[in-house]
């Protein structure tokens, strides 16, 4: 069960937004709810507020306490905002249109009753939001407990790094356990029969029980080797010292946990979180993703995470300001948020007339990386002031060296020439590009 | 990476005692050995520069202007050496690094010198490259062994060797990575531009600019123009073909 639409009303900085999250006409998956949307915009377009309503909703709606939770939110929009006639729709589909609550000036708040198994409780959703890692460990906190359902967000803080430890050394211990036992078995065994061949027994045992840690690493590595390091298989045995390493690629060192960068930390943890709590029918909602984190390994980030994907009925949603992320999406999958002249929230369709495949001027996933800047993170410039200055002074000098170069040779032309042609080899250096870069307007 | 010729035509006591050494068979003195040193390190430095054009061996940067290699520099087979002088940078570097040391002793043989940048040598420390590679080889091209990105002013394998011979194709990644020559792109593009600079307002015919290092890059560079702009005047429509 995925969300394909989400309605907003008179709420924060929402006016009246509709949000269709469904494969546009002529694709394979037409009308079905995306299986992962790339929510971007300027700051305060609401993107991180979208992932919170869905968390919190499907959230409400799954506790027990629900009246309870409402209220929390209900107090939120009251003190924050006071609109008018506030209205969130979460829909699964066309048929299944469920308002999940409503709130009137007079503060009225009601819950839609159909609306309360819209999620099943055993419905899966995972929140990390952005430095999921640095916030939490932060002394002075930087998450709101007032706000929304905080509680409830997935932290990767030191509690949760002490699980993964202790899952690692579970795992692998017990799994080197038993390889200890099983070679002993083969040992014995080639005592009796010297004949015995065990090159192939140990193929087939290793075959039947593989090691927990190669599997994790298998996906974590992929994250890892942009930085340079690799996740460590084996685990110390002793258990008051256990500690997740990692291998550098360079010099096969050891390094702990504790020494990785934040942005490795982050990445590994979140990698984690996910590898770990994922499951069918899952919702997955990641705020900025690319935080801490080089160009290269943000573009590993989305098909890393998304190859985790355990059926057709789990739906990822990412936010970002990273033209990196955003090339990892179709366009139809990118939710492009922006203020319209009354500063009112609006998306920003990439389609002109029907919503059809075809209908859609460009493809990020194909663009240059100054393409997506300017197309569709608005960047309308090539660069910044300088640039621009810097342009139209070589444009000036390219000018003035083809009018001296036309008067012919003379002692004053040559020598104007050379101090001229010194000037525009500088300017074109600081440009870095060649005299027929220069754009001729 | 250029073909060159080494005549060890200045240095004439140096290459005396070196054939000497080479005709008796005789082992030579360590590379570090001091009076050795003090008598032939300067002139070899200066011969293999002279040869060199003045440019690194692999990378083409400049070590050292070209008026330190004019003949008046020499006098009776030796470099008369000036204060200025020390404006001669690089390091003396064997091609073939296992020709320095025991068992082969023959740390002086002419024809395994070339002068390198300090970092080049300091990064190829001991390790040999491919003799195929060697610039002074009969059969070296750089054109037909590398090949050269001008968007990214990078060098990487011609990669028709790949299917010619695999070996060679390896070996020619192996020594873009060892000499690290990609990681000069940004001062080799700057060079680059200040050339087409000099040739947009060339007054000679044909233009020409003062390419003062880097000259493999720029015959790369100046080879694809020309393969473009013939590629566009292939591309071109002409009368006959409209009717």
């Amino acid at each position: 069960m995925k969300i394909s639409r989400i309605e907003i009303q008179d709420f924060q900085q929402f006016k009246n937004l509709n949000i269709d999250l469904t494969y546009p006409q002529g694709h394979a998956k037409a009308g079905q709810p995306l299986d992962k949307v790339c929510i971007i915009g300027q700051n305060g377009t609401g993107k991180t507020t979208i992932l919170k309503l869905i968390h919190d909703y499907i959230l409400a709606n799954q506790s027990e306490q629900i009246w309870e939770k409402y209220a929390l939110i209900k107090e939120v929009i009251t003190e924050s905002q006071q609109k008018q006639n506030t209205i969130i729709t979460l829909i699964v589909d066309e048929y299944k249109t469920r308002t999940l609550f409503s709130f009137s000036s007079r503060y009225n708040f009601r819950c839609s009753k159909k609306g309360f198994n819209l999620f099943p409780l055993t419905k899966k959703f995972i929140y990390i939001p952005t430095n999921a890692y640095t916030l939490v460990t932060t002394p002075t906190g930087v998450l709101n407990p007032n706000q929304y359902l905080v509680e409830d967000y997935f932290k990767l803080n030191d509690e949760f790094l002490f699980s993964v430890k202790g899952a690692f050394y579970n795992k692998t211990f017990s799994y080197q356990k038993a390889f200890k036992e099983f070679s002993m078995s083969v040992v014995n065994a080639i005592i009796e029969n010297p004949n015995e061949n065990s090159a192939l027994k140990v193929q087939k045992w290793r075959r039947e029980n593989p090691n927990p840690l190669e599997e994790i690493a298998y996906f974590i590595d992929k994250l890892l080797a942009p930085a340079g390091m690799k996740l460590k298989t084996t685990v110390n045995e002793d258990k008051n010292n256990v500690d997740i390493q990692f291998i550098s690629l360079q010099n096969g060192n050891a390094i702990p946990f504790e020494q990785l960068s934040s942005g490795t930390k982050n990445i590994f943890l979140t990698a984690y979180a996910l590898y770990q709590q994922i499951e069918n029918e899952s919702i997955i909602l990641i705020d900025e993703p690319e935080n801490s984190l080089y160009p290269n390994l943000q573009r590993a980030i989305v098909p890393t995470y998304t190859s985790l994907r355990p059926d057709a009925e789990t739906q990822f949603f990412f936010a970002t300001h990273s033209p990196v992320i955003a090339s990892c999406f179709e366009p139809w999958e990118i939710v492009d948020l922006e203020l319209d002249d009354d500063n009112h929230v609006v998306r920003h369709l990439y389609y002109e007339g029907e919503n059809h495949v075809d209908n859609y001027s460009f493809y990020p996933k194909y663009m240059r990386w100054d393409e997506i800047l300017r197309d569709v993170f608005d960047l309308e410039e090539e660069g910044g002031a300088e640039r621009k200055g810097e342009l139209k002074k070589a444009g000036e000098l390219k000018k003035e060296l083809d009018k001296l170069k036309n008067l012919g040779h003379t002692a004053k032309t040559n020598d104007e020439m050379r101090v001229l042609l010194d000037e525009y080899k500088k300017s074109l250096t600081r440009l870095q590009i060649f005299p027929n870069q220069i754009p001729t307007k | 990476m250029r073909k060159i010729t080494k005549i060890c035509d200045l240095s004439t006591i140096y290459k005396q005692w070196e054939e000497n050494l080479e005709a008796n068979n005789n082992p030579h003195p360590d590379f570090e050995h001091s009076t050795t040193r003090k008598d032939f390190y300067q002139d070899v430095k200066m011969q293999l520069l002279r040869c060199q054009g003045g440019l690194c061996i692999y990378s083409e940067q400049r070590l050292c202007p070209l008026e330190l290699l004019t003949d008046n520099k020499w006098q009776e087979g030796k470099y008369i050496y000036q204060d200025q002088d020390k404006q001669a940078e690089g390091d003396v570097e064997h091609f073939d690094d296992k020709l320095k040391k025991a068992p082969l002793n023959k740390a002086w043989l002419w024809d395994n010198l070339f002068m390198a940048h300090h970092t080049i040598n300091i990064r190829k420390s001991t390790k040999s490259l491919d003799l195929r590679l060697k610039p002074t080889n009969p059969n070296f091209d750089p054109f037909y062994l590398f090949d050269y990105d001008c968007t990214k002013h990078e060098f990487r394998p011609n990669e028709n060797l790949v299917h010619i011979d695999k070996i060679l194709y390896d070996a020619v990644k192996d020594a873009i990575k060892v000499l690290s020559l990609n990681s000069i792109k940004w001062k080799r593009k700057k060079n680059l531009i200040c050339y087409v600079a000099e040739i947009s307002i060339s007054k000679e015919n044909p233009p020409k600019a003062d390419v003062y290092e880097y000259p493999t890059a720029w015959e790369f560079w100046q080879r694809q123009q020309n393969q473009k702009a013939h590629h566009q005047s292939d591309n071109l429509v002409s009368p006959d073909e409209y009717e």
